[in-house]
């Protein structure tokens, strides 16, 4: 009984180490990882799920398949100030300019 | 001018791409969840998509098609990083993606003048596309009479009517498409995207308001509520009562509401754990199910209602379309610390996960104000603290009420707000002293207030479930077993007995835990909180579990299993408990909130700037924290 305990024992720690090297290594290796497994003749659902893990990440957040893009230009902000008109002051005309 | 461009034969060898395209908040991410079954987050708040999404919809005669749901836009100029995802996307730009071979823009039939301006601009690229008229309840509830056919005349293209909140007018859609790829599903010819024209804004509005005539001529006012009750949420004094009672009541909610189901759950895993124990022969199988799997796994599954409990609040608040209102209202003290209100819901998605918080800095177009963003967003208490908050809260702050609110309440709101707090701090000097760039003006549109979809919140509530059980069940459970390995093995010499210290001291966790202690002494740590923070690194939750499994393999009895908080009331101080709240206020980033950023900035120097200022912040505060405390009466542990 304790020879069996011992053994499901060390599958289960040799299992979540692999699954927790996985889920934290950086994405580019876990790509060149799974490229390179990807060679091996796996069955079709293996290879499905391989190629499918390789994009999740251990917090499991979507969304994140590819870097930033490029900033665009930055667009000048044109400040417009509106002038209060005076009572006092002789009223601005365009006309003759 | 418009460069033309010869017709290309397009070679076919997987399914056709349609792309959603729009001005933000439109219902873009709704249509794509309902076209191909999807659950993207969807929310009344323009910007919720920053990046491309992809799923597959299948037409009426079998044929799948990719649908492609890309960040909403205000024209092809763009002018954020998420806008420009859009228009590399829909001109071929983006490396290893084919052009669309439709597209389909969907507009919002509440807002025609704004939406259709982009439409006039789509159409400009000489690509197929149909148009998907959404929220045509609402325009008809509004009493917009809209004539579709008119529209599609003017267009000069299919024009069909959506609801795609309530699962409306999507086969309509579908059934539009259908003739455009009926010809052939292996070879389809479409003419290659036509740089866009420099179109002139005043033309566009021209062009926009004589359609307008046409199809819809009588424009409805906004309903006069509306105003009324933004005169009140948007009060400069008013507005910002109304924005801390709201962030008060759920802070209060989080830990009234969810004592019965957190009870329920507690007293399920102290259930099994005691079958478990009584059901197994002894050894390390048996060790590793109650001290490893139902001690860790278990003591972070309790927290799931209250993490359900601050996301429903959450959800509700992006649906009504409150969420950009606090915005405006905080765009002066963003602006003060030097941020732009655009960073609000940045910061405010990072209350969930730091991750998306950082994507969503997307939307700032100046980069210096988004560095600013992504250096302080992981600041904000993101939802993976809460269980640590509640664990320590809920040990060493009495359940007793102040003024009617409870204690515990008040210490959790506390706690927020240091993280916010300390956000705008760091963000002022980081602007005044690095980053430092003009008053960026704030301009964004204000959704309709509306009442939040129960569809939505309940598919957002599953979806956090979801997440945080597949963390539990994954990452989460695979650590726990890795560190109740590393707290057994070795074991200790064969004379050992329980006299000479618990076993765990032998092994490698105990030696590098009393290691560690070395460094963490002066914040009043002890060598069990010097292991937890490690494996934290993974994910924060982590550090509950870790400090269960490791109380758990230093215990006599096997009581740990069933209840940590007791356990940690009892041996540690109240010094050390609120250093480690102060800790985790600051608390370095997990790695994968570190690798976005190195994403997101194409740079390691942000991400190593980043651990590095955030654990000296930490380091410093829980020293003050543990100092303080204890001058102030608190016993050292």
């Amino acid at each position: 009984m304790r020879a069996w305990q011992d053994l499901i024992t060390a599958a289960l720690v040799v299992a979540s180490f692999c699954y927790a090297t996985w889920s934290l290594m950086p994405a580019r290796w876990r790509g060149i990882l799974t490229g390179a497994m990807l060679q091996w003749p796996l069955p079709a659902w293996a290879r499905l799920r391989l190629s499918k893990a390789t994009a999740g990440g251990a917090c499991q957040c979507d969304g994140c398949d590819q870097g930033s893009p490029a900033p665009p230009a930055e667009k000048k902000i044109i400040f417009m100030q509106r002038r209060p008109r005076s009572g006092f002051a002789p009223k601005r005309t365009n006309r003759g300019v | 001018m418009a460069r033309t461009m010869e017709p290309t034969f397009i070679q076919r060898s997987g399914p056709f791409t349609v792309a959603l395209v729009g001005n933000p908040n439109c219902g873009k991410s709704a249509l794509f969840n309902l076209l191909t079954g999807a659950r993207q987050k969807v929310a009344n708040y323009a910007g919720v998509t920053v990046e491309r999404k992809q799923g597959e919809a299948q037409l009426a005669d079998g044929q799948r098609l990719v649908v492609v749901d890309l960040p909403g836009a205000y024209s092809l100029s763009p002018a954020t990083p998420d806008e420009q995802v859009m228009r590399e996307v829909l001109l071929g730009e983006r490396a290893g993606e084919a052009v669309p071979d439709l597209i389909v823009a969907v507009v919002d039939a509440t807002n025609l003048r704004m939406n259709l301006r982009l439409v006039l601009e789509l159409r400009g690229l000489g690509r197929p596309m149909v148009v998907a008229l959404n929220m045509a309840d609402v325009a008809r509830a509004n009493g917009l009479a809209i004539d579709t056919a008119r529209l599609a005349q003017e267009l000069g293209c299919p024009v069909v009517q959506t609801v795609a909140v309530k699962a409306h007018g999507h086969r309509d859609l579908l059934h539009a498409l259908g003739p455009f790829f009926a010809q052939s599903a292996a070879h389809y010819v479409a003419q290659a995207p036509q740089a866009p024209a420099a179109s002139n804004a005043a033309d566009l509005q021209a062009q926009v308001r004589r359609i307008l005539a046409l199809v819809a001529p009588i424009a409805p006012a906004r309903a006069r509520f509306q105003h009324r009750l933004d005169a009140v949420v948007m009060h400069p004094v008013l507005g910002l009562v109304v924005l801390a009672a709201v962030l008060f009541l759920i802070f209060q909610a989080v830990f009234s509401w969810a004592t019965v189901p957190m009870d329920l759950i507690k007293q399920a895993m102290a259930a099994v754990g005691d079958w478990t124990a009584q059901s197994m022969a002894p050894g390390p199988l048996r060790s590793l199910l109650v001290d490893g799997v139902i001690a860790g796994v278990g003591g972070v599954l309790v927290f799931l209602p209250q993490i359900l409990i601050l996301f429903f609040f959450i959800l509700l608040l992006e649906d009504s379309g409150y969420l950009p209102r606090a915005a405006f209202l905080l765009d002066t003290v963003m602006g003060k610390v030097g941020l732009s209100g655009r960073a609000f819901i940045p910061l405010l998605s990072s209350f969930a996960c730091a991750i998306p918080g950082i994507m969503a800095t997307r939307t700032i177009a100046n980069w210096r104000d988004r560095l600013a963003t992504i250096m302080v967003a992981p600041l904000m208490t993101c939802s993976a603290r809460l269980p640590v908050y509640a664990l320590l809260i809920g040990a060493f702050v009495p359940e007793r009420s102040v003024a009617g609110l409870s204690l515990r309440g008040l210490t959790l709101f506390g706690l927020y707000l240091a993280g916010v707090v300390s956000a705008m701090a760091v963000a002022y000097v980081f602007k005044r002293v690095w980053m430092k760039s003009s008053y960026q003006p704030l301009m964004l549109e204000l959704p309709p207030y509306r009442y939040p979809s129960l569809r939505n919140l309940a598919q957002g509530l599953w979806e956090r479930a979801l997440i945080f059980l597949r963390r539990v069940g994954g990452i989460i459970l695979s650590l726990m077993v890795i560190l109740w390995f590393l707290s057994t093995y070795p074991a200790p010499p064969a004379r050992w007995d329980a006299s000479q210290g618990p076993a765990i001291a032998y092994s490698a966790a105990g030696i590098l835990g009393h290691a560690l202690q070395y460094v963490f002494a002066p914040l009043g740590f002890n060598w069990q909180i010097s292991i937890a923070l490690v494996p934290g690194m993974a994910a924060r939750e982590v550090a509950v579990g870790a400090l269960g499994t490791v109380y758990s393999l230093s215990a006599a009895d096997s009581g740990v299993a069933d209840a940590l908080s007791p356990v940690l009331a009892a041996s540690w101080s109240l010094a050390t408990a609120y250093s480690l709240l102060a800790w985790f206020v600051f608390a370095p980033q997990c790695l994968s909130t570190l690798a976005v950023v190195r994403r997101e900035t194409n740079s390691w120097r942000y991400p190593l700037l980043m651990a590095a200022y955030l654990f000296a912040l930490a380091y410093a505060a829980s020293w003050l924290t543990y100092r303080l405390t204890l001058w102030l009466g608190g016993a050292g542990g």
